[in-house]
């Protein structure tokens, strides 16, 4: 009867009281925290970071179960088990949150400043980042949360400058023009993670395009294409058409005008385009599409950029300068139709990327970025993976995985927002230039002090 | 920067690269396994990869394990849009986290494939998070019952002594946990952790709680002492090997109730010990498929009981005929369990030659396979009772049965019923003839 007495606490099951003593003695014992130094087989699990001030989902529950069989399993095989927490600044997320909190104040980012906004910042980790991190415990998780990351820790960053280096060493990372999504409501680039598809019933414009002759003369030919934004064709640099379109071939490398701003542009044949698709003809902005951009590359178009990053039209944009993007659009439609130019409007349902950070349709533009050559990385990988490095399950994956990296496009890592780490770059201002251009000459490296040291020089062999 | 760059160097940058002299990223990089959801194979996957490759020389992790997501009640995405997700605080709270974590694992059919989470709106709760704790609730009172029966803290591992004096039910257990164990450990090995935790909830409900618990119960009654302390080592040696294999499951439960058995110093824990050992000598797939017969024959016997309308402390004598010598003896070794197990009064077993089937024209029966199963009833059950019961099933099999018809030969239902309600009431029509078949039978022999 002894051993009755013992085992009072059987008499009823109850799950919470059972786990919290569990979870708090596995915790004191620091049950989870490996010594490298011992025996047995490594194996390490780091878990995928949830984002510092958010709260558990069914998402992550799942996630944490899985990932907890699988280490737990490896413990009881004998093997020296380290599964290694922590969790994500969360850049976009914090930055919209505080903004928020700003714009209830009736400031915003740039009225605080840089330092202000990050000491916010990490008030709002402090206070709110505790959250998600004892959920997780409430599961079990058998991580050491005496390693546990954030992601801005002081040694990560370190290991974000070091890679960032590293990289620049190997003239990995350039900075060029390039079409970013632009966010003209945040006023920031954002990436492709943070832009939503959204389909709108929208327009497709169809107007004309008036041939010229060799000599410049207007002829009374015309070519007719179709766009969902009109506003862009100011930005036109050519007309494109495929080579096998029999319709159009006599027109390779004739001249068409661009209305209201003059510019002759050529007619040329890119296999890319779709001879069903309309009339069979598009208009080429390198400046403000993708697909354009490409086109542009392919056959040395000039990029016209017409539009500030307000979302209002530039100086190259003429007589529609300073409008924005929406009234440019009625007033060009208005003027088209005054020309004779427009020929038909459809209804078309379309999807347009929309900017999750300002719930406005982003718009591709051109501007300075910072870029990772993809070319050689992916292509490391691609070799490895022949050697089912990493290996997938289910194994369907592989394939998608491939494909992806075959496919790759250069990597925009910069980004116009401040909770995240910064790149390792300092500009080098002289006295007969006191602001950062365009043109400004910069230097990467380690801290501060290793730019100066570069920085004198670089301009010592410069002069 | 993009928040990617710093995520893609996660797993080394935690282990302490760039310094490649870190004792942690010198024993744990690279990783083993990365365990995450299809979604972001291209912004974390690929990034992590690319940049280990780079800096490392080594893709950053062996496996990547890619799992799908978790659906709702009606099968759609969770999303903060359409605000149907499902909190698994909530659930935690009401079931445990042991019992949330089983129902998600239990949940998954092959890795990567989207799992669907039972959820009530209205009354926040979940019947399958319910189930996995009524699997808890069953681990747990398993454990009681060793505890209760168990006689003394001595040695309980079993010996070689022992193992010559093993019953046939102690064989057969000992020969499912260790079947289990290795299909369960090399599931795991393959990452198909849905299918290992089926497999480990069908032996701990079905074979040890349902049947071996019970054959044990009968053991504690005996005076022998050496059969009742075989049982307790079995009993005990199986429950043990099954709350460290259903740890990584249900961690909190197992880690309690292995600390309540007391094998080890109370300073140990659960979660550190060692996978039981895999003892193939034990396993006998012969006996598995004998004792597969001797359930069936249990569940037959306990289902003409029922049909008899007899109630548990009626024990009524049970007749098996075969011709097959093995099963016989088979049955014989295991007589009185069988008594005990169907509460009847006498098993007897017979050679089709060994005795006069007339006897048993008063008798309800069964075939399972080469052997029959016969209850007499005529001096245990009062016929008009049982007859008057009989006929009212049969009236009502035969009224469900008519308004089925109907239902079927209405061209208008079975063209735009949904296919599943048209299947199954077929179904149910398949079902009652058989049935009305069956009593149709049994009342004729009251007769």
């Amino acid at each position: 009867m002894t051993e009755m007495n013992d085992q009072l606490s059987l008499e009823n099951y109850s799950p919470f009281e059972v786990e919290k003593k569990w979870q708090e003695k596995w915790e004191s014992l620091k049950a989870f925290s490996p010594n490298p130094e011992d025996d047995g087989e490594p194996s390490c699990v780091v878990i995928p970071p949830p984002n510092v001030t958010g709260s558990l989902h069914m998402g992550h529950a799942f996630n944490t179960a899985l990932i907890d069989v699988v280490v737990r399993f490896q413990r009881l095989q004998g093997k020296n088990v380290l599964c290694l927490p922590g969790t994500d600044h969360a850049s976009i997320a914090v930055q919209t949150i505080l903004e928020k909190q700003l714009k209830s104040e009736g400031k915003t980012s740039e009225d605080i400043g840089r330092d202000e906004f990050l000491k916010r910042a990490w008030n709002w980790k402090e206070q709110s980042g505790g959250r998600i991190v004892s959920q997780l415990k409430r599961i079990g998780y058998s991580v050491d949360w005496t390693r546990e990351r954030f992601t801005l820790d002081q040694k990560l960053n370190e290991a974000v400058i070091e890679a960032f280096n590293i990289l620049y060493k190997k003239n990995l990372i350039y900075r060029g023009e390039y079409l970013v999504n632009w966010c003209p409501e945040s006023q920031s680039a954002v990436s492709d993670l943070e832009v939503e598809m959204q389909e709108v019933n929208g327009h497709l414009w169809h107007f004309k395009y008036p041939l010229i002759s060799e000599s410049g003369e207007q002829l009374d030919k015309y070519l007719e294409v179709a766009t969902t934004r009109p506003e862009t064709l100011l930005g036109d640099t050519a007309v494109a058409v495929n080579p096998d379109d029999d319709r159009y071939k006599e027109f390779i490398g004739v001249k068409v005008k661009v209305p209201f701003v003059d510019r002759e542009i050529p007619i040329i044949a890119d296999s890319h385009v779709d001879k069903d698709f309309g009339t069979g003809c598009v208009k080429v902005t390198p400046a403000h599409d993708p697909n354009d951009f490409a086109i542009g590359k392919r056959h040395n178009l000039k990029q016209i950029n017409v539009m500030h990053k307000d979302g209002t039209l530039n100086i190259n944009a003429g007589i529609f300068q300073n409008l924005d993007r929406y009234d440019a659009r009625k007033k060009i439609i208005k003027e088209l139709d005054n020309l004779g130019l427009l020929t038909k409007i459809e209804d078309y349902k379309h999807t347009v990327p929309f900017s999750d950070r300002g719930k406005v349709p982003i718009e591709p533009l051109l501007s300075t970025q910072w870029f990772l050559k993809m070319d050689d990385i992916s292509q490391g990988c691609l070799n490895e993976i022949d050697s089912k490095k990493p290996s997938f399950i289910p194994p369907r994956w592989e394939k998608v995985y491939k494909d992806w990296l075959e496919n790759i496009n250069d990597w925009c890592i910069s980004r116009q927002l401040w909770w995240g780490h910064q790149i390792p770059a300092w500009y080098v201002l002289d006295d007969s230039q006191d602001s950062i251009e365009q043109n400004t000459p910069y230097i990467v490296a380690r801290n501060e002090e290793d730019a100066l040291i570069e920085a004198n020089k670089t301009i010592w062999i410069k002069y | 920067l993009d928040t990617w760059f710093s995520s893609g160097l996660w797993p080394f940058s935690t282990l302490g690269w760039p310094n490649t002299n870190d004792p942690d990223f010198k024993k744990w990089y690279p990783n083993s396994v990365l365990v995450t959801g299809f979604d972001i194979i291209f912004f974390w996957v690929a990034r992590m990869t690319m940049m280990g490759n780079t800096f490392t020389n080594n893709i950053p992790f062996k496996d990547v394990y890619i799992h799908g997501l978790v659906r709702d009640e009606n099968n759609k995405k969770m999303s903060k849009s359409s605000g149907n997700g499902i909190d698994p605080i909530l659930l935690i709270d009401k079931y445990g986290s042991d019992a949330l974590r089983f129902a998600l694992i239990r949940e998954v059919a092959g890795a990567g494939q989207d799992i669907r989470l039972d959820f009530d709106r209205k009354k926040d709760t979940s019947s399958t998070v319910e189930a996995s704790r009524n699997f808890a609730n069953k681990l747990w009172n398993a454990t009681k019952f060793v505890l209760i029966n168990k006689t003394s803290n001595n040695n309980y591992s079993l010996n070689e002594s022992d193992e010559t004096s093993l019953e046939l039910c102690d064989k057969w257990i000992l020969s499912k946990l260790n079947q289990v164990n290795i299909k369960v450990a090399t599931l795991l090995k393959e990452y198909k952790l849905g299918e290992s935790a089926k497999l480990l909830y069908e032996f701990t409900w079905n074979d040890f709680c349902d049947w071996y618990v019970e054959f044990a119960k009968q053991r504690f009654n005996n005076k022998e002492t050496n059969n009742r302390k075989i049982s307790e080592k079995v009993l005990i040696k199986v429950l043990n090997d099954i709350l460290v294999m259903i740890h990584p499951f249900m961690p909190h439960i197992t880690e309690e109730l292995w600390h309540v058995l007391k094998l080890k110093p109370d300073k140990e824990l659960l979660s550190l010990q060692k996978w039981p050992t895999q003892e193939n000598k034990f396993v006998d797939n012969k006996l598995d498929n004998s004792f597969q017969q001797l359930f069936e024959i249990i569940r037959l016997i306990r289902n003409l009981r029922a049909e008899l309308g007899l109630k548990p402390a009626q024990k009524v004598p049970v007749y098996l005929i075969s011709d097959n010598d093995e099963l016989i003896d088979f049955l014989k070794i295991l007589v009185d369990d069988i008594q005990t197990l169907t509460k009847s009064s006498q098993v007897f077993i017979f050679k089709p030659n060994a005795v006069d089937k007339k006897e048993f024209a008063k008798s309800f029966s069964g075939i399972i396979s080469d052997l029959e199963v016969y209850l007499p009833f005529q001096d245990f059950v009062n016929i008009d009772v049982l007859k008057e019961r009989l006929t009212k099933d049969l009236t009502k099999v035969t009224i469900e049965l008519e308004n089925l018809n109907k239902r079927l030969s209405n061209k208008n239902f079975v063209d735009k019923a949904p296919k599943d309600i048209v299947d199954e009431c077929r179904f149910k029509l398949n079902e009652g003839l058989v049935q009305k078949e069956r009593i149709t039978k049994k009342l004729e022999l009251l007769n």
